[in-house]
């Protein structure tokens, strides 16, 4: 199966206003495969949200290449291709939707592709389906919660058909509610959507929810592998200016105590279990 | 300073079809030195009851008193006392508006009429009891710096009011956890230099486990609890009935007693629940 | 905290509602112009006639668009003043040099029923009329221009946008204003020189927030695919229905039975 996001050498530079420039991204070596559910965790500055522009051909490469399901984001004959392919949610729920009701919202990807007006209703109604806030089809946005509108841009991302969808911290700016939610909803559209998932996030406890966690640091991927291994290595994890996932935190210092347990209990649940 | 109070209303838009009543009679006192937590639900009530602390609000009904007097009232005397407090809005990096770092932080004790080198004195030490080198960051222009710095600048221009009351609106939000950390040992820090009465609204009941000794939970404008941070924090059923999560260790501890572990819920705090547990393990293992 | 603007949109499913934007459009501005036409006391009683039965039509709530009445409140009260006063004629009452005339209470009551109207007319578009639905019809209407050069197209999606954010952007300067003043900042202050002075404070960071708002505005429309406002298709399709048709003949109609009846009382 061909990788569906292929990243050789990535270098990204992004220029100084005194002169100069700034290595964003520094020998970005990546491959995703479909279906993948990935989180990308790393401290301020350490270059996630610049390698995650880089998905959808936001940001284009300064030396490197970037393929998408086999298009080179560079070649602007298939820019437009890839950003269908690639969808991308940020971070502040208010400054992603342009329209006054949410359907309107909903069908701005569509009615960017020129897709018929009889299919864009198809779509929008089977992504307010999908989100589940059908109800809600002719609300104006300020009337929803910061949830309720992360849901509508996931919506205008689904509406588009896309085979991938870039988080960029979409519950940093949410409340614990909030952020349910929309977790829920990310996992359930690679479980049972089979979309491909990037996850980008400071938090370590959701980073436990993918099943592949890259750890960046300096504009490099510094570690990778699934959550269970990455998310226990203290040390490696402090070093690069990262923490542990609560639960983990509390299992390690178990550990300490003398209580045996085994490697790899991210939630409480596991612990719970692991301690009966 | 004794903050009082008494039967608190407000209603947003009264009279009108979009009314919306957001405190519905709310009581409480706040004594000085106090570190309280505010916690609920979007929509409780707490930045509202805040507003109204600062003086920023004019009542429905009821009234704040601070030390007496009373809070929203267009008197010199009410205006005094406003100016002993504090507040900082979610994000107060969106307020910054100078063009240099040290104009920014000395906005607050300029209108407050100080003399010059007060001024400066303040600047200087606020900047330092937000972990920023006045020498370095005096003179730079706060939208050139990272969002991190920012936020501390616009905490510092809040501290360099000297207010006896400091009201922080989810000071941590959008910050990284190595930001989070740094900035709630520094609020404890200037809350222990200054015993200065420390008011926090969080989501993030585990956070504010480590600051503050007694918390207020406040559902659909009321205060549905008011007590030590212990008691409150580790009430499973209150919390989930008013839409929040538990800390981390008082869930865990919580599981662990529903599968019959003798332990105690109210451990607010990774390390009191690990003894708990390691006690209860070690009790257990002693059976014969 | 919702500013409650006169005639805001309200959904519901009335006669007024269902129609297209453009004839609604078109209908406002034909009898917005009537009254200035035609003020024989007939013509205004069919007119009136004619605008009351639009009005339950709507099913707009009575209270809310005499609400909106309010806001010419002042405008309309001076006016009548004025004209009281100043309208030569046969005096009904006389203050020293001067005259409150016959001609002056007729003249003045016209300014406000033509005011009035004005207003009530623009309130019932606004009211069974969202703002999408505003932003379309304009476009439509306007569109002709495109080939002159106007860039119709783009200044709807601007003003669409701008509308949306509206609500947003008070509450950002509510918050904005009540930072400040717990800093110190006399924004509310009764004082001229206070408030000028507080101007700074308060918008330099509304439009820093505004600037990094479109930022990321334009880059999450660009990651959406978005291309410019040429070849792009609508959820939402303008298309005229028999009701339209009738409705604009009863429209005219009237206009022409006004216009005809001026030439009576």
């Amino acid at each position: 199966m061909q990788p569906f996001i292929q990243i050789q050498q990535l270098k990204h530079a992004y220029p100084l206003e005194s002169g100069g420039q700034i290595m964003a991204l520094r020998d970005v070596d990546l491959t995703i495969e479909p279906g993948e559910f990935v989180a990308l965790v790393g401290p301020n500055g350490s270059g996630k949200s610049t390698l995650a522009r880089h998905f959808n051909g936001l940001l284009l490469p300064t030396a490197g290449q970037v393929w998408v399901d086999g298009l080179l984001t560079s070649d602007p004959k298939h820019l437009w291709a890839v950003r269908q392919r690639v969808g991308m949610v940020f971070q502040n729920p208010d400054n992603q939707l342009v329209a006054s009701t949410v359907e309107e919202d909903v069908a701005f990807g569509p009615e960017n592709q020129a897709i018929p007006p009889d299919e864009i209703r198809r779509r929008v109604d089977e992504a307010l389906r999908v989100v589940g806030l059908t109800d809600y089809r002719t609300h104006p946005p300020q009337m929803l919660s910061g949830g309720q509108k992360q849901l509508v841009a996931i919506a205008g991302a689904l509406a588009a058909r896309p085979s991938c969808i870039v988080f960029d911290e979409p519950t940093s700016m949410l409340d614990p509610p909030g952020r349910r939610q929309i977790l829920e909803t990310i996992e359930q559209l690679n479980t049972r959507g089979g979309i491909t998932i990037v996850l980008i996030t400071q938090s370590m406890g959701e980073a436990a929810i993918a099943r592949r966690v890259l750890a960046m640091h300096a504009g490099r991927i510094a570690m990778d592998g699934p959550p269970e291994e990455i998310l226990e290595q203290e040390e490696r994890l402090r070093a690069l200016g990262l923490g542990l996932p609560p639960a983990v935190e509390i299992a390690h210092r178990l550990r300490d105590k003398g209580i045996p347990l085994p490697p790899g209990l991210l939630t409480v649940k596991a612990l719970v279990r692991a301690l009966c | 300073m004794l903050i009082r109070v008494e039967n608190l209303v407000h209603i947003y838009a009264p009279g009108t079809p979009l009314a919306r009543a957001a405190l519905r009679g709310v009581s409480l006192e706040i004594g000085p030195g106090e570190r309280v937590g505010i916690v609920g639900r979007t929509g409780s009530g707490k930045s509202t009851l805040v507003q109204h602390l600062a003086g920023l609000l004019e009542p429905t009904a009821g009234r704040i008193r601070l030390d007496g007097i009373v809070a929203h009232a267009r008197t010199a005397a009410a205006r005094a006392q406003r100016r002993r407090v504090g507040l900082a809005f979610q994000y107060p990096e969106d307020q910054i508006f100078e063009q240099t770092v040290f104009r920014e932080v000395a906005f607050g004790p300029r209108n407050l009429g100080l003399e010059d080198t007060e001024i400066a004195t303040r600047v200087h030490w606020a900047l330092e009891m937000v972990g920023l080198n006045p020498a370095e960051m005096q003179e730079r222009v706060p939208f050139s710096l990272s969002g991190g710095e920012m936020r501390r600048v616009a905490l510092a221009s809040i501290l360099a009011m000297r207010p006896e009351v400091l009201i922080l609106d989810e000071p941590t939000a959008g910050l990284d956890p190595q930001g989070r950390r740094d900035l709630l040992a520094r609020i404890r820090a200037w809350q222990q230099e200054t015993n200065l009465t420390l008011i926090l609204i969080s989501h993030n009941l585990d956070e504010l486990a480590r600051v503050v000794e007694r918390v207020v939970v406040l559902g659909k404008g009321e205060v549905i609890a008011d007590g030590p941070a212990r008691q409150a924090l580790s009430d499973s059923e209150l919390l989930h009935a008013a839409g929040l999560d538990v800390p981390l260790p008082v869930a865990l501890l919580h599981a662990l007693q529903e599968a019959g572990w003798k332990v105690r819920t109210d451990r607010l705090l990774p390390e009191e629940a690990v003894a708990e547990i390691a006690q209860a393990r070690g009790f257990s293992e002693k059976r014969p | 905290m919702n500013l409650l603007l006169p005639g805001v949109y309200v959904a519901a499913d009335s006669v007024l509602h269902r129609l297209d934007p453009r004839v609604k459009m078109g209908a406002a501005l034909l009898l917005m112009a009537l009254p200035f036409a035609a003020s024989s006391l007939s013509s205004t009683l069919l007119l009136l006639a004619f605008v009351t039965t639009v009005v339950f039509l709507s099913t707009a709530p009575l209270p809310a668009l005499l609400r909106t009445l309010h806001t010419v409140f002042w405008l309309g009260f001076f006016m009548f003043f004025f004209y009281l006063f100043t309208t030569p004629g046969q005096p009904l009452v006389v203050l020293g040099k001067i005259a409150v005339t016959w001609e002056g209470v007729l003249r003045g009551t016209i300014q406000i029923y033509r005011l009035c109207l004005l207003v009530v007319i623009a309130a019932l578009l606004t009211f069974t009329t969202s703002p999408s639905q505003l932003a379309h019809g304009l476009e439509a209407l306007l569109g002709p221009l495109e080939q002159l050069g106007l860039p119709v197209r783009e200044l709807t999606m601007v003003l669409t946008i701008a509308l949306r954010f509206v609500p947003t952007i008070f509450d950002e300067i509510d918050k904005i204003i009540k930072a400040q003043e717990s800093r110190g900042a006399h924004i509310r202050s009764n004082n001229p020189w206070h408030r000028v002075q507080s101007w700074v404070p308060m918008f330099v960071p509304i439009f820093v927030s505004a600037f990094r708002r479109s930022e990321e505005l334009a880059t999450a429309m660009e990651g959406r695919g978005f291309r410019g406002t040429r070849h792009r298709t609508r959820l939402y399709q303008l298309r005229l229905t028999r009701q339209d048709l009738f409705a604009s003949l009863i429209v005219v109609a009237v206009s022409l039975a006004v216009v005809a009846l001026n030439q009576l009382v």
